[in-house]
């Protein structure tokens, strides 16, 4: 649902880029996408087609594998994969704007070249491991820790809920050094003492692996710590830029979820006449639309400023704050509409509302956002 | 060797329909419009042509308006080379003949061995332009074809017909025209989406004689459906009752 056209805005080469997505998912994750969900499983056949499509890294000049793609694009991109599934969604995020992005941000040309064309071509799988069991969102209070000996580091601790943790090829591993600074670190699969538990007991994002990270006494070379990285900045960054992605992601669930419950409404008939003729039902869908179409001009706007290069923290935080929490109530209501339907994966608006509720907690939870918001507008901090 | 795909943008056709309310024309205010399915059978299969080293150059080719490019630069973005845009303001009012007129007075002059095109475009489904082409080069055209392989100057199609399958060869140049085939067309890459910015479309103004064309008179839906007759009665009974029926409307 795109009441005010604001896909009007996109140009030629920005409408293809969003029908290819579209129809990658209409084609390749709808017809499987409750299956996998209801296993608790990730389709990883679809990380090579996600790769030929050039869908990881896209923003990336092309040495680095990428297509040197503008924001408002890469928006639309996790848009629509997210209307597929935010576990797809979420993949294609942690690998192009976790992994990816830390590497490209505070990484050395050398490692630029070793990692980021092959994570493009999805050759390398990439993760990112801030939080840990005590430090979700104050990660300043992290525990892992990182020691220096001579020309190796030895990095000790326990990252959790780390988003394609167990598949990744290489860890961006943040931990504190003998001064409490903040360093990250690339820890490749298979380095002795670093192992992989998976979390098998969610009820949300489940066509996604999250995993626990125990790093025990794990030997990485200076070669493989991110030079430019350093303090508590460095992984905020990455995140900053993660979760404008997160937003447009919503927004696809949104809509979709949106879609599904208009066209139902319209179709199912109780005393003998469509539920859509109902006010009640009328009242909760436009709700659901008003709300939405909010969220998705403030994602425009938010798109021009990071395509102007003007966006701040603070206007992405206010998108995501927003979107995942429209996006959680459409998906939501849109399942009410649909009765007992609404509870299957047949149909899709619940598998969205429940996936939208890591959504509402990862990368920054709705109320540290409340809290960056209110601490821009006013003045003050309260966060502790 | 260098083949063409002959492309139209068509009403997406999984949108519902609306008539004006003069009945010229269907609504087309709130349509969005697609690639002719067919038509991406046909740049498919050219494709995979192209990728086994067999063509030189593909060229995809419509006749059309401005607002008609979308389709060209779906083709660029999927592989094609180059395109060319047949420039008529109102595509609409062409029929068939009219427009493989203006394809065949662009086309004798190209050195070309192979047209691509879909059985029919899905908007007016009149299956006419390849075959007129046909009349028009001289060449020998197929229909139906559902794969297709190319050997030095040889075209082999495979087509699916309701007496069954068949194989034939076609002796270049010739003109083959695809149904549902038995592979699925390509998504364009972004890289492919990038790259299509940068190739060339060539507009070139029609040529060609201008016969009468086909008019469109008046456009309707189809009336409605009537509700059916159930029955919730148990076998056999539902059987004996739906025999009442057909005997009853003398049906049999
Ligand atoms: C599916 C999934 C995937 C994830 N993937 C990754 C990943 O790839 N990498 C990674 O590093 N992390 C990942 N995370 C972790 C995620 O970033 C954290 O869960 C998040 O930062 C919140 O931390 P927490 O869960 O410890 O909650 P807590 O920080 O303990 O918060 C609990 C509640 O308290 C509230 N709260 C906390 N502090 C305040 C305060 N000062 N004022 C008011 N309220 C407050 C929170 O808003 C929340 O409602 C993932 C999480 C999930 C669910």
């Amino acid at each position: 649902m795109d009441y005010l056209h604001l896909d009007d805005l996109l140009n030629e080469e920005q409408r293809m880029i969003r029908d290819m997505v579209r129809q990658f998912v209409d084609r390749e994750i709808m017809p499987i996408i409750g299956e996998y969900w209801l296993k608790g499983e990730f389709p990883m056949h679809l990380v090579p087609r996600m790769a030929e499509l050039g869908l990881f890294g896209p923003t990336f000049e092309e040495e680095y594998g990428g297509q040197g793609l503008d924001y408002l694009s890469y928006g639309i991109i996790m848009r629509e994969l997210e209307r597929g599934d935010s576990g797809i969604r979420s993949f294609a995020s942690v690998q192009s704007s976790l992994a990816m992005y830390s590497i490209y941000r505070f990484g050395s040309e050398d490692q630029k070249r070793k990692y980021l064309p092959r994570m493009a071509r999805g050759e390398l799988l990439g993760c990112f491991g801030l939080t840990e069991p005590d430090a979700g969102s104050d990660p300043g209070s992290m525990r892992t820790v990182a020691r220096r000996e001579g020309d190796t580091w030895v990095l000790h601790g326990t990252k959790m809920w780390i988003t394609n943790g167990s598949v990744a090829d290489v860890a961006v591993v943040w931990a504190k050094d003998a001064e409490g600074v903040i360093r990250g670190f690339l820890v490749e699969k298979g380095t002795p003492g670093f192992s992989t538990q998976d979390i098998h007991t969610k009820i949300s994002l489940r066509a996604s692996v999250t995993s626990e990270l125990i790093l025990d006494e794990v030997r990485v070379p200076e070669a493989q710590r991110l030079p430019h990285a350093e303090g508590l900045r460095a992984p905020l960054t990455v995140l900053n830029h993660g979760r404008y992605g997160v937003a447009w992601g919503a927004l696809g669930a949104a809509e979709a979820a949106l879609d599904e419950a208009i066209a139902y409404a319209r179709e199912r008939i109780q005393f003998g006449r469509p539920i859509a003729s109902f006010q009640i039902i009328q009242q909760r869908l436009v709700d659901m639309l008003a709300r939405l179409t909010g969220v998705q001009a403030i994602g425009y706007r938010v798109a021009q400023l990071m395509n102007e290069g003007k966006a701040r923290y603070t206007h992405i935080s206010l998108f995501k704050r927003q979107a995942t929490r429209v996006a959680l109530d459409v998906a939501r209501a849109a399942r009410e509409v649909l009765g007992a339907n609404g509870i299957t994966v047949e149909y899709h608006a619940l598998r969205h509302a429940v996936n939208l509720e890591s959504t509402l907690t990862y990368e920054g939870t709705y109320d540290i956002h409340t809290l960056i918001l209110g601490r821009d507008i006013t003045g003050f901090e309260a966060f502790s | 060797m260098r083949a063409i795909a002959l492309v139209k943008k068509v009403p997406d056709t999984g949108i519902p329909l609306k008539v004006l309310p003069d009945g010229s024309d269907i609504d087309r205010s709130s349509l969005q419009y697609v690639m002719s399915p067919y038509d991406e059978y046909a740049l498919e299969a050219a494709l995979r042509l192209k990728d086994a080293g067999k063509l030189t150059e593909l060229i995809a080719l419509t006749v059309g308006d401005e607002g008609s490019e979308d389709v060209l630069r779906t083709a660029l973005a999927k592989g094609a080379d180059r395109a060319v845009r047949i420039q008529v303001e109102n595509p609409d009012a062409l029929d068939g003949l009219r427009t493989a007129e203006r394809i065949a007075a662009w086309l004798k002059d190209q050195d070309v061995q192979v047209v691509f095109a879909g059985k029919e475009a899905v908007d007016d489904a009149a299956a006419q332009v390849h075959f007129y082409l046909a009349e028009f080069l001289g060449w020998p055209a197929v229909s139906y074809a559902v794969d297709c392989e190319l050997d030095g100057d040889t075209l082999h199609l495979e087509r699916e017909t309701d007496r069954g399958e068949e194989t034939v060869a076609l002796p270049l140049p010739a003109i083959v025209a695809f149904d549902r085939a038995r592979f699925e067309p390509r998504l364009p890459s972004l890289r492919g989406i990038m790259q299509a910015k940068r190739k060339p479309i060539d507009r070139v103004e029609p040529q060609g004689e201008t016969r009468g064309a086909v008019v469109r008179v008046k456009v309707a839906l189809p009336p409605a459906r009537e509700a059916g007759t159930v029955t919730t009665s148990e076998f056999p009974q539902n059987v004996e009752e739906l025999i009442a029926f057909l005997k009853e409307k003398k049906l049999i």
